[in-house]
């Protein structure tokens, strides 16, 4: 980690970073959004999970351009006086909980998995690259699908209501860990057969110190680049399966959910419902595909 | 032969878990009596489905059955599981094969175009394009297709598979207006991302290959474009977008999952979204062990490809054997 930070002191990653304006672009726009998901209460315009400031003559409220609209609700209103904007803040810091929060537990599994498969080698190596063999075959999709089926099934749908961010974190987590498990494997066979490994094993240092201070300094790099691309998947995948009516429930709506609840309106015409969830949906996507990209290039010449 | 051990194995330990799923999750006794049936009623059903013999003889019952196309009953439904999946299955087979033709029918041309005129104002636009597709999730692109063909134009209707035929047990929705004109938007959805994929895979693989010094060779022989982009170029290109297919295939039955909700097509993506939701487990459980049928033999069969098409492969399996 030090040796990463001071790497990257020294390279010309941010000298790079203000010549490249879709990456800087990409930054400010994560910036936004993670300070408004941050601290939604400061940022939102209304207190939309307080029933007390709701008024139904908002309901339905175009956004502020069309005949009807008002800057006090830019982007419109739901079906209950809500204001979109402030419902698609609130709804951010879910979102983005549960998927940085799922991309976290992916990678801490992954790379336990994938050191000690790189490391150990032998029985470990084949348990585990198995195991990863098995998930491979079925697309992240499903697997996440399948694990949130499997809770409902063995809890009950109560429990799995109350519980369903910390559900789909686990869901998603779970889904994911397979590629950094590969990354990090190979990397720790290379990493495993050099000298300095030798060295720190001859001293007599532990093989837990051997594998977190000096092995994972040296494969980590290419895990932040699989991270944020990783970031972009989890954000999908949490507003999907949101979407469908299996994730996030609308008591505590993240983008999914809100789109899901938007799509009821589509067909009698209040648009803005869904549409404009959609969107911050999307440019966050867009934004974190972009920032990844720059970052795998500006990470390789380091 | 590696590969259908590991092929072999995947199966295997899917039906596991399915069986694990099966039997732990919840009480099927309870879930088929109702939780006021005595405790008399439920040892008689329990008699009755093997539930009181040891786990390992439940498991070879189990394997037993699946491998009669036996998956139980269905605790929503109340019917096999095996006639819901065959009803079910033709509308997702239909939907993810006309998709992915219209994903190659684009994403190959696309792809050759944006390799061979890499500098030209199509090719960035196209580029451009396909990151968009890549980024809008599939759910919301089928909102929009919703919203503009269905609420804004009415053109084509928001859910459904229209009018279907019965042919023997396979109901198509091919040979109706209204089932054609149903399958556009999903198919359109299910192909988006697979497009703008597609298309990139296929640009950097030919971009690759028109690098190579018999593709230098071939023009310094004064052969014409087309007949180096198509005859040289594109023919070494078939082996990897092949791969890219197969693979793409499976990942197009697992979108079919999203699809299908948005539009509420009736095929086993949907059916597998609402039994996960009403934890239906045998529904499930099933689901999971035919899905990874499928994936297991796409794999297998693109391996088996790779020697029909690449002359280099038979070869070298020749020199093996003598």
């Amino acid at each position: 980690m030090i040796s990463l930070t001071w790497r990257l002191g020294q390279s010309d990653v941010l000298h790079d970073l203000t010549h490249r304006p879709v990456a800087l672009v990409s930054l400010t726009i994560l910036l936004v959004y993670g300070v408004s998901a941050a601290i939604p209460g400061l940022v939102a315009p209304h207190a939309v999970f307080d029933l007390a400031t709701l008024d139904f003559a908002d309901a339905f409220r175009p956004p502020a351009w069309l005949p009807g609209g008002t800057w006090a609700f830019p982007f419109g209103a739901d079906d209950q006086g809500r204001d979109i904007l402030s419902a698609i803040i609130y709804g951010l810091h879910i979102s983005l909980f549960v998927s940085v929060a799922s991309v976290l537990m992916s990678l801490a599994i992954g790379m336990t998995a994938g050191l000690l498969a790189g490391y150990f080698g032998g029985l470990i190596d084949a348990v585990i690259m198995r195991a990863a063999d098995v998930q491979l075959t079925f697309p992240a999709m499903l697997i996440a699908i399948l694990i949130d089926g499997v809770i409902r099934a063995a809890f009950g749908d109560a429990v799995h209501e109350q519980f369903a961010v910390w559900i789909m974190i686990f869901a998603i987590g779970l889904s994911g860990w397979v590629q950094y498990a590969r990354t990090v494997r190979s990397a720790t066979m290379v990493e495993a057969g050099k000298d300095y490994v030798q060295a720190a094993r001859l001293i007599g240092q532990p093989t837990r110190v051997i594998l977190t201070r000096h092995i994972l300094p040296n494969v980590v790099t290419p895990v932040f680049v699989l991270g944020t691309v990783q970031l972009a998947v989890a954000i999908i995948l949490e507003a999907t399966l949101s979407f469908v009516g299996i994730g996030i429930p609308p008591s505590e709506p993240s983008l999914g959910t809100l789109i899901r609840i938007g799509n009821g309106f589509l067909l009698s015409g209040e648009w803005w419902l869904a549409i404009f969830p959609g969107l911050a949906l999307v440019i966050l996507v867009v934004a974190v595909n972009q920032f990844g990209d720059w970052l795998g290039g500006a990470l390789n010449q380091i | 032969m590696q590969r259908a051990g590991q092929a072999a194995f995947v199966l295997a330990t899917v039906v596991l878990l399915a069986f694990l799923m099966f039997r732990f999750l919840g009480d099927p006794v309870v879930a088929i009596l109702g939780a006021d049936s005595t405790g008399l009623q439920r040892d008689a059903l329990r008699h009755a489905l093997g539930l009181d013999r040891s786990v390992i003889v439940q498991f070879a019952v189990f394997v037993w059955r699946l491998l009669h196309g036996d998956f139980g009953l269905s605790y929503r439904l109340g019917q096999p599981v095996a006639r819901v999946l065959l009803q079910r299955a033709p509308a997702t087979i239909e939907l993810a094969t006309c998709g992915m033709l219209l994903a190659l029918a684009v994403g190959i041309p696309a792809g050759v175009y944006t390799a061979v005129h890499a500098r030209s104002v199509g090719s960035q636009v196209a580029l451009g394009v396909s990151l968009l597709g890549i980024s809008v999730p599939s759910f919301f692109m089928g909102m929009l297709f919703i919203w503009l063909f269905s609420v804004k134009l009415g053109w084509l209707p928001s859910f459904g598979r229209g009018n279907t035929v019965q042919i023997g047990w396979w109901s198509t929705g091919l040979l109706t207006v209204s089932g054609l004109k149903a399958l556009i938007m999903p198919t359109m959805t299910i192909a988006t991302f697979q497009v703008a994929m597609m298309m990139r895979l296929v640009r950097a693989e030919m971009l690759a290959v028109l690098r190579m010094d018999f593709i230098r060779f071939a023009r310094a022989r004064g052969l014409s474009k087309r007949a180096v982009t198509f005859n040289h170029a594109l023919r070494n290109t078939v082996v990897t977008v092949m791969t890219i297919a197969g693979l793409q295939f499976g990942s197009v039955i697992a979108f079919a999952v999203i699809t299908e909700s948005v539009f509420q097509w009736p095929g086993l993506g949907l059916l597998f979204l609402q039994s996960v939701a009403a934890a239906d487990v045998p529904v499930f459980a099933a689901y999971l062990v035919l899905i990874a049928l499928v994936f297991v033999t796409i794999n297998v069969v693109v391996d088996l490809l790779y020697f029909a098409i690449d002359p280099r492969l038979r070869a070298a399996q020749r020199v093996a054997n003598a």
